[in-house]
Order: structure tokens, then C-alpha cells, then sequence
């Protein structure tokens, strides 16, 4: 059977159920809605823990991360074939990209850096599979208006086999949900991948040398020595000022730079998703051009979020210029 | 106005205001880096990658209105 | 605070995330990254070696050539200059007996020169006994009265002489 036969089979076995199902249902559905909600939805609670679709989307993503590792250097040859050789051209592109930004360390950045790259992309993507979106649970809220932040419309229903109480919403939770959506995803990568650059940094300059780059009072203590010994020179004062300044700002940078690569992902990868349910209202196949934006969207961030980490380990692993000068 | 009309106002406000500065530097972004590509073509891989980080920072400008627009709209913040 | 639960944000989650990624990290550490790298490496020296090794072939072969030329070449030298000995040899061959051939033919040309004279000096002097006999017969018959033969002989003698010396200015 052709692939194209096969398209066929399903989307015409899709139409019968829901031919089957309002013959066979006779009572009538309510409407459910289609959600985007800033929380991930909780799938099961496993003692106070509770299972979200994000988490269980990066737990796939990571099965197929390790599945397609474990396939492509099962057996490794010389001459590479198959998997082997798709795997190896990906991670050899990944080095090449490191050893471009971070020159001869680039070697040592680019584990953290691929791994990042590769468990992004893939979450990513998993998130946009077609037709996973719509196959999840149904929770029900009784007695509840919509929790905050959430955007939802109405869809028309497939499957429904819930009682529910009149009224009250009927949300649908996808199963697999882009991890990225979730903030704790993002915000864990950022803060694997800032805390592993002062990790860098402190390992290639030294503890002081590293934490010297915060906090640089080095010409200001020669302004205080100069005053002590009665030859206060203004200029060093202005420069300490300066240098304590610039440490503060370079500290609020580190601080800042969390915030951003958390929110940069979490904030397109979440857009993408309003995207693409707004425009899902679009007639024919004007959403697939959003869905083809998204699906770019989400491999540019992946790799964006690794050449960001590979800059920053860059330049936390170089010494300060001010040292070099002096 | 009642306050559901100034939250939406606040929040079409955020993206819309966001997006105008960043819309303008990758535009910035992507004219140097095309010039230079265009007058050293044996650089444009490096170049590209360079390009990507520019506009990664501007674009982080746009995407933290829409964040907060979304928060705004959503109801998280205010 | 209230504010950030809304927003998802949540310990547990992240701290599953966290783990998520570590677990993710090291496996795909030891499983994917350091073999690639390892093989990565091992191709990349394996490609330099053999390209290495061609670069050696290669010169050896261009080595090869360029002696194998200069053999040509000394040969090639040495054929020309056993042809030009040859020639040399030749050429003074020929001169030698070319010269030889003339040294032969002045010869000739010289002893019948000498033959010649020989026979000249020969006739000289038979024409000269020939003509002292006759001007003797016949101024004996004019001057029989006059001159006794004893002067007169001496006369012819002496006119003859004169003759001689002219003769040999000549």
C-alpha cells in the first residue's frame, strides 16, 4: 500500500468514527474547547507529583534522542551508513559550530551545547506533530470558570465520552505538549546554561580571576592607597567608580541573561502555539504557511539557544581585556 | 472603560509598542550582515552566525513585550 | 508569588526538568557524543594517513620518474657522444689518408719534376755538344786558313759560356 493510500485509509477511518460516533451518541455534545494555557496541564498525579503533558512531551523527546543514539553507534564503522551517517553529520555540524564560536574550547562547550540543541529541536517538533494536538484528556472543571491564562475556542468534537455538567467548560489537554510552552523547561536549560558558564569561567581564569570581572575594585583601591599617602588622584577615582559600575552591570547581565534565554524560548515556542490555534480558523491550508513558520521557528531557537550558550562559555572562558591592558 | 477593556488595551499595547524597535534592528541586522556577505562572500558562514546572535538579542526585546503581553491579556499579572 | 504559580511556574517540575536534562546529558554523553568524537578523530587521522601515505607514493613515483629520466638523459648523452667520438674519429681518418694521398701525389709530382729537369739538363747538354760540333765543322771550313783549331775552340768555348750565363739569369 502507497503512503498516499495509507493517508487516505486513516483520514477516511477519522470521518467514519465521528460519523459512527454522532449516530451512535445520541445525546448532545457539548462543545469543547481547544486551550492554550500558560500551565501545563496535569496528566496524573503520582503522589503529590504531578504528571504534566510538558513533562511527558521532554520524556519522548529524550526516548527519541536516546533511541537515535543508541541505533546510530550501536554498531559504528569507518565508513559510515544509515543512521550512523545522518547522526554523525548532525553532531559533526554541532562541533564545527562550536569549535566557530568557541575556537579551541569549543571541544569542551559542545556536549552541554549539543545536548541543549538536540533536546530543544526535538521537543520542538514533537509539539507539532499533526494530529497530536487534538488526542488528550478531557478535564473537567466543574463549577469553575476558565482558569487564567488561558486562551480558548471552540472546536468541533470528535471524541466524547465523559459525562459532564452542564455549562461548565470542557477543556481539552493534549497529551504531548511542546515542552517549551511550559516555562520550568526553558527555565531550566537557561539555568544549566548560565551556571555551567561560570563553571567555564571560574575553571579557565581562576576563581578570582573570574569573580574579578563582578567586581573590579582594583583601581579603586589605588585611589584609596594614592588618598592614604596624600596624592588623591581624581581620575583614579572616576575609573573606580567606573569598574565597580561596570561589575555591577556585568552581574545584572548574568542575572539578565536567565530571564532572557528562559523567556526568548518560552516566549516563542508559546506563541507559535496562539499562532497557530488563531490561525487554525483560517480557511484551507492558510494555517500550514504559520505551520511551517513554527516548525522553522522552533529549529532556529534550538539552535539559537546553543550558539547563545556557546558565546556566552566563549566569552566567560576569555580573559577580561582591562587585565590585558594594565 | 471598564477594567477588562484596559487590561485587552494594555496588553495589544505591549506586543504593539514591542514590536516596533526590534522590527526595526533586525532590519539593521540583516542589512550590515547582507552588505558584508555581499562584499566578502567567502565569510558568509561566519557572518551567519553572527547575524543569528544580532538578531537573537533584538528579537528578545519583541518577544519579552509579547510575554508580557500574554501576561497582561491572561490575566497572570495585574 | 501568586503571580508566578499562575505563570507554571513550579519546583517540582523544574527540578524534574533539571533532571531530565542531567539524565539526558550524561547518557548522551557516553553514548553518542565521545564515540562520534572518538570516531570523528580516528577518520580524520585515518584520511590524513592514507592521504599521507598518497602523498609518499606519489613522490616516490616522482622520484622514480625523475631517475629514470635522468638515465635517459645520461644515456642519451652517451649515445651522442660515441657518435660524435666516432665522427671524430672518422673525420681525422679521412684527413690522414687524404693527406697522405697528397703527400703521395706531390711526390709524383715532384720526382717527375725531377725527371723532367733530368731530362732537360740531359738535352741541354747534348744540344750544347751537338752545337759546339757543328759551329766547330763549319768555322773549321770558313776559318780553316786564320785560326788554328786550338783558338778557335777556345773562342767557341768562351762564347758559350756568355750563352750559359745568360742562360741561367733567366
Amino acid at each position: 500500500m502507497s503512503s498516499r493510500n495509507k493517508v487516505l485509509v486513516i483520514a477516511l477511518a477519522f470521518i467514519g468514527v465521528a460519523v459512527a460516533q454522532k449516530i451512535f451518541i445520541p445525546f448532545e455534545t457539548p462543545a469543547v474547547s481547544a486551550s492554550v494555557a500558560v500551565k501545563p496541564e496535569t496528566l496524573f498525579d503520582l503522589n503529590g507529583f504531578e504528571i504534566t503533558n510538558t513533562l511527558l512531551t521532554s520524556w519522548i523527546a529524550m526516548l527519541v534522542l536516546i533511541g537515535l543514539a543508541v541505533t546510530a553507534t550501536r554498531n559504528m564503522k569507518l565508513v559510515p551508513t544509515g543512521v550512523q551517517n545522518i547522526f554523525e553529520m548532525l553532531i559533526e555540524a554541532i562541533l564545527n559550530l562550536a569549535e566557530s564560536v568557541g575556537g579551541e574550547r569549543g571541544r569542551k562547550f559542545f556536549p552541554v551545547a549539543a545536548t541543549i540543541l538536540l533536546l530543544v529541536v526535538v521537543s520542538n517538533l514533537l509539539g507539532l506533530i499533526p494530529g497530536f494536538g487534538p488526542i488528550g484528556l478531557i478535564s473537567l472543571e466543574k463549577g469553575h470558570a476558565a482558569p487564567a491564562g488561558i486562551v480558548t475556542f471552540d472546536i468541533p468534537q470528535i471524541f466524547f465520552v465523559e459525562e459532564h455538567e452542564p455549562g461548565a467548560p470542557i477543556l481539552l489537554a493534549p497529551f504531548v505538549r511542546s515542552p517549551s510552552t511550559d516555562i520550568n523547561f526553558p527555565l531550566s536549560l537557561a539555568l544549566i546554561s548560565v551556571v555551567l558558564t561560570q563553571i567555564f569561567g571560574v575553571q579557565a581564569l581562576g576563581f578570582f580571576g573570574y569573580v574579578g570581572k563582578f567586581i573590579n575594585v582594583r583601581r579603586m583601591g589605588k585611589f584609596l592607597g594614592g588618598a592614604l599617602r596624600g596624592k588623591a588622584v581624581v581620575g583614579d577615582l572616576m575609573y573606580g567608580l567606573l569598574d565597580i559600575f561596570v561589575g555591577l552591570i556585568e552581574l545584572v547581565s548574568e542575572i539578565g541573561k536567565i530571564l532572557s534565554f528562559t523567556f526568548r524560548l518560552f516566549g516563542n515556542i508559546f506563541a507559535g502555539e496562539v499562532v497557530l490555534l488563531i490561525m487554525s480558523f483560517l480557511f484551507l491550508a492558510l494555517p500550514l504557511i504559520f505551520y511551517g513558520l513554527e516548525v522553522f521557528v522552533g529549529a532556529i531557537q534550538g539552535f539559537v539557544f546553543c550558539v547563545l550558550t556557546l558565546a556566552f562559555m566563549s566569552i566567560a572562558t576569555t580573559p577580561h581585556h582591562s587585565e590585558e591592558q594594565h | 472603560m471598564d477594567a477588562n477593556a484596559a487590561r485587552l488595551i494594555g496588553a495589544a499595547l505591549a506586543i504593539g509598542l514591542a514590536a516596533i524597535g526590534p522590527g526595526i534592528g533586525i532590519g539593521l541586522v540583516a542589512n550590515g550582515a547582507l552588505q558584508a556577505m555581499g562584499r566578502n562572500p567567502e565569510f558568509s558562514g561566519q557572518l551567519q552566525t553572527t547575524m543569528f546572535i544580532g538578531i537573537v538579542f533584538t528579537e528578545a526585546l519583541g518577544i519579552f513585550g509579547l510575554v508580557i503581553s500574554f501576561l497582561i491579556g491572561f490575566k497572570i499579572f495585574g | 508569588m501568586e503571580n508566578i504559580v499562575k505563570l507554571g511556574l513550579n519546583p517540582a517540575w523544574l527540578l524534574a526538568q533539571l533532571a531530565n536534562f542531567l539524565l539526558l546529558f550524561l547518557i548522551l554523553r557516553a553514548v553518542a557524543f565521545k564515540p562520534i568524537l572518538n570516531m570523528l578523530d580516528t577518520r580524520k587521522k585515518k584520511i590524513q594517513e592514507s592521504l599521507e601515505y598518497a602523498e609518499k607514493v606519489k613522490r616516490d613515483a616522482e622520484a622514480q620518474q625523475k631517475e629514470f629520466e635522468r638515465k635517459l638523459d645520461e644515456t642519451r648523452r652517451q649515445n651522442q657522444a660515441a657518435v660524435a667520438a666516432a665522427g671524430q674519429v672518422a673525420e681525422k681518418e679521412g684527413e690522414a689518408i687524404l693527406a697522405q694521398a697528397r703527400a703521395e701525389s706531390r711526390k709524383l709530382v715532384e720526382q717527375a719534376k725531377e725527371q723532367i729537369e733530368y731530362e732537360r739538363r740531359q738535352m741541354q747538354a747534348q744540344l750544347r755538344e751537338e752545337v759546339v760540333r757543328l759551329s766547330l765543322a763549319a768555322s773549321q771550313k770558313v776559318l780553316s786558313q786564320q785560326i788554328d783549331e786550338k783558338a778557335h775552340r777556345q773562342l767557341v768555348n768562351d762564347f758559350l759560356a756568355q750563352t750559359d750565363q745568360l742562360g741561367n739569369r733567366n
